[in-house]
């Protein structure tokens, strides 16, 4: 590569790339380890004593000032006598990093033909599981700990601090070099979130003017970051917030209040606002009523449409990047966010027939129940089941009675319904997962939102969520969703949760039609399902008939009742008939029976009888059972649990007899 | 009145942003690597809607080109088309009106008045299911809002549906 000759030989640069792949491959693969967002790594321990072994070799201040040197000149010669008594971890890494320099003074200088963009990715891949493992290890979670790696990389270490300012900067470089090149974006946007979510790098890369350069052109979508898949610039949000709220300083949340939260809701703001302006204008109808459509319709661009999803999207990473922090940073984040979802959900709104713009919105509001939700104070709480409860009402609106042969509608509808049924499930675990400190004090809180009348609903999670299936529902059933394997589980899912936590919500607020409807699924769920989707229906089935049982009064003679009842004959009738084993549902199944026994023991009565006189040799089995069970069936759990075993014996002898 | 676009909306200080204008060009340019899935494309000249998008290298360490399979959001016809990821292609612009449906005359052309209450008679009911449940719907006396979609002085009904909201 030092030869001025404009010939190259390509296969000879092709196997050397070749070499330089595989060679950053394998050094990856040895000297770190693979993690996943929510993992903190650390150096592996064989590496660890290999190197402490190593130090009594190594000259230590050489390791540094290599190191250092390397990166200042990348023409600086390693033949073995400068490296040695260099350690070989260092050597690794040193070797990395000037091949890192290389690449980028070839790019500064034109010379592309010798970049590969293979090599580009296998480079950003090592140093960002280097960064991952090594920068600011814990020096705790060892024996011993290796003096050379203590020094180069160790907390509060000099080196430390250059590395990480030399990371930011391959990120920084990488994005204007390759944003055309997707696989090496990946990697870039995966080691940026690597830097941000160490605490120890995050406070290094803030203080950098390139960290606050990259912000700007991220959240003004200047180029190159234009070119970058939406995916990777919502990582880049999410390394950038991260960062920014990762520690207890408020000056970098000031500083990120300033350059990057105010100006996304500026954005948004100015936006929506626009929009009112030229609704309300063209309500009018007065001279200007054609200007204002022309206007209005610029709106609808591609180009505008595809900002718009930018701008949510952007929200989307700083939502996910909030929720690496803490419970104060997530508060903070929430409550100047209020205007924010209101100002979406006019979005949502105007923009009902766009399905990428519906799809991002749905992502947006689920992020928000996934990892805001379980931090927020009551009142914050009840003003977010508000807005979901607007989002759900304009999904309705815009989706009754649709029909369309717009090209792969299907696909996108549901992907729709699957985020909706996902976001509901997320409300749900409030219920199970509740992190929230003292109400708030913070004043500047919205206004309640304008048109949803909160008087015909009273605002708790089942309500909301029950309002949300009372949706879905018709619109699942229409298309015949529940064939789809990811809608399905999450739909059986949301409902045996919702009944677990909530029952009485469906007997309150559920006709006798929707209930009805309602039960349909879940025998569909029985009959068609593997063994995880059958054990959520029989815990719906119990969940169901428990509220029943606890109000015995109230729903004698009620329809739902009655409704219910048929599980208990469709269930035994299941036990009789069916030949497969049920061992991994069993104690589900007779626990579902049991409760349906203390329910309606007169129909259990009745079905035994029927048994006995479709076949005499039934009947010692059935009296036996009976007698062991039995005349009294209050629930109790101690009971279930004996009932479970009896029952168990009863269905092996049953079966033996059916079988001669 | 405030002269208003989008323009002005996305204007903060930033001059790289491009904007529609009144009477804006039917397609823009975008570089292939910022294409995306469910996006739009022209492929040979056509509207599609994008349904996969693949990666593949020129040689073993050259650069990036992408597969695209696109549907022409009219005929359903499938294309496909392959462009090295820092080249541009076109991205059609497609809008979606709706409009609400007065009447169907007997040769199936269609009377539509949109939000500002102007009117227009010029499209046709589209063949097939949705054609027939467009008219089986308004025969019923159902209210119904019918969705246009068009692109490059293309245009065609696409959705149908119901206009009063079910009830709470």
């Amino acid at each position: 590569m030092n030869n001025p000759s404009s010939n190259i030989n390509t296969n000879n640069l092709d196997r050397t790339n070749d070499d330089l792949h595989w060679l950053l491959l394998i050094c990856g693969h040895v000297i770190t380890e693979e993690y996943d967002s929510d993992e903190q790594k650390t150096i592996p321990e064989a590496v660890m004593n290999f190197s402490s072994e190593q130090v009594k070799y190594c000259d230590l201040k050489k390791c540094v000032q290599i190191a250092q040197h390397i990166l200042q000149h990348p023409q600086l010669d390693l033949t073995d006598e400068i490296i040695q008594g260099v350690s070989p971890v260092t050597q690794c890494m040193v070797a990395v990093l000037k091949l890192s320099e290389i690449e980028r003074e070839l790019c500064s200088k034109g010379r592309f033909e010798y970049i590969s963009v293979q090599v580009a990715v296998s480079l950003t891949w090592f140093i960002r599981r280097l960064a991952a493992n090594y920068l600011g290890f814990d020096e705790q979670s060892y024996k011993d700990v290796s003096q050379t790696l203590s020094v180069l990389l160790g907390k509060g270490s000099e080196m430390l601090e250059f590395l990480t300012n030399y990371f930011l900067s391959k990120v920084v470089t990488n994005l204007q070099m390759w944003a055309s090149e997707s696989d090496v974006i990946k990697e870039t946007a995966d080691l940026f979130v690597t830097l941000s979510i160490k605490k120890e790098s995050s406070l290094i890369i803030i203080k950098n003017e390139l960290f606050w350069t990259l912000a700007n052109n991220v959240i003004s979508n200047h180029m190159p970051i234009q070119l970058i898949n939406e995916e990777y610039k919502r990582l880049l949000i999410k390394g950038i917030t991260c960062s920014c709220l990762n520690n207890s300083s408020d000056e970098y949340r000031l500083h990120f209040d300033r350059s990057i939260f105010q100006i996304l809701n500026q954005r948004l703001q100015s936006i929506v606002e626009s929009i009112h302006t030229l609704v309300e204008q063209i309500k009018l109808n007065n001279t200007s009523k054609l200007h204002c459509t022309t206007a209005l319709q610029t709106f609808y661009s591609e180009n505008v449409l595809s900002q718009i999803s930018t701008l949510i999207n952007s929200y989307c990473g700083l939502i996910e990047g909030g929720s690496r922090c803490s419970s104060i940073q997530i508060t903070y984040l929430f409550e100047h966010s209020q205007q924010t979802l209101q100002y979406i959900l006019d979005l949502f709104d105007f923009y009902h027939n766009y399905s990428d713009q519906v799809q991002i919105i749905l992502e947006l509001f689920t992020l928000y129940a996934e990892h805001v939700l379980v931090y927020l104070n009551e009142n914050h709480t009840k003003l977010f089941y508000t807005y979901v409860l607007r989002l759900l009402q304009i999904f309705t609106k815009c989706n009754y009675g649709k029909k369309t042969k717009e090209i792969n509608a299907d696909e996108d509808f549901n992907g729709h319904i699957y985020t909706l049924l996902n976001c509901l499930n997320h409300l749900l675990a409030k219920d199970f997962i509740d992190f929230s400190d003292e109400p708030s004090t913070n004043t500047t809180w919205a206004p309640p939102i304008r048109d949803f009348d909160l008087s015909v609903l009273e605002i708790n999670v089942g309500n909301v969520v029950l309002y949300g299936l009372i949706i879905c529902l018709p619109l699942i059933r229409s298309d015949n969703l529940l064939k789809i394997p990811s809608i399905s589980l999450c739909y059986y899912k949301l409902v045996s949760s919702l009944c677990e936590q909530h029952s009485e919500c469906l007997f309150r607020l559920l006709d006798t039609e929707q209930f009805s409807i309602f039960l349909s699924t879940i025998k569909l769920g029985l009959d068609n399902y593997d063994n995880e989707i059958c054990k959520m229906c029989l815990e719906t089935i119990q969940s169901l008939t428990l509220h029943i049982i606890k109000q015995p009064k109230q729903y004698e003679n009620n329809e739902k009742s009655k409704y219910l009842e048929h599980f208990l004959d469709y269930l035994l009738q299941e036990i009789v008939t069916t030949t497969t084993t049920l061992s991994d549902l069993f104690d589900t199944l007779a626990g579902t029976i049991y409760t349906l026994i203390c329910a309606y023991p007169n129909q259990f009565y009745n079905f035994l009888g029927q048994m006995k006189q479709q076949d005499d040799n039934l009947t010692s089995i059935i009296d036996r059972f009976v007698h062991d069970i039995g005349q009294k069936h209050d629930y109790n759990r101690k009971i279930k649990i004996s009932f479970t075993v009896k029952f168990e014996t009863f269905v092996t002898d049953l079966r033996r007899i059916m079988k001669k | 009145m405030a002269d208003t676009h989008a323009g002005d909306a996305f204007d903060d200080g930033n001059e790289d942003f491009q904007t529609g204008d009144a009477g804006a060009s039917n397609t823009y340019p975008q570089q292939c690597s910022a294409l995306r899935k469910s996006g739009y494309v022209l492929i040979k000249g056509r509207p599609c809607k994008i349904m996969e998008m693949s990666t593949s290298k020129t040689g073993k360490h050259g650069h990036a080109k992408i597969n695209m399979v696109g549907i022409d959001i009219f005929t359903g016809k499938k294309y496909e088309d392959i462009c090295p990821s820092t080249h541009n292609m076109e991205v059609p612009n497609v809008k979606r009106t709706e409009y609400t449906l007065m009447d169907i005359d007997n040769e199936g052309y269609v009377s539509l008045m949109d939000d500002s209450s102007d009117t227009r008679s010029d499209l046709k009911l589209p063949e097939g299911e949705l054609g027939q449940e467009i008219r089986t719907r308004f025969d019923n006396g159902d209210a119904l809002k019918l969705t246009v979609l068009k692109a490059l002085g293309e245009e065609a009904i696409i959705v149908c549906k119901l206009e009063n909201e079910p009830k709470k």
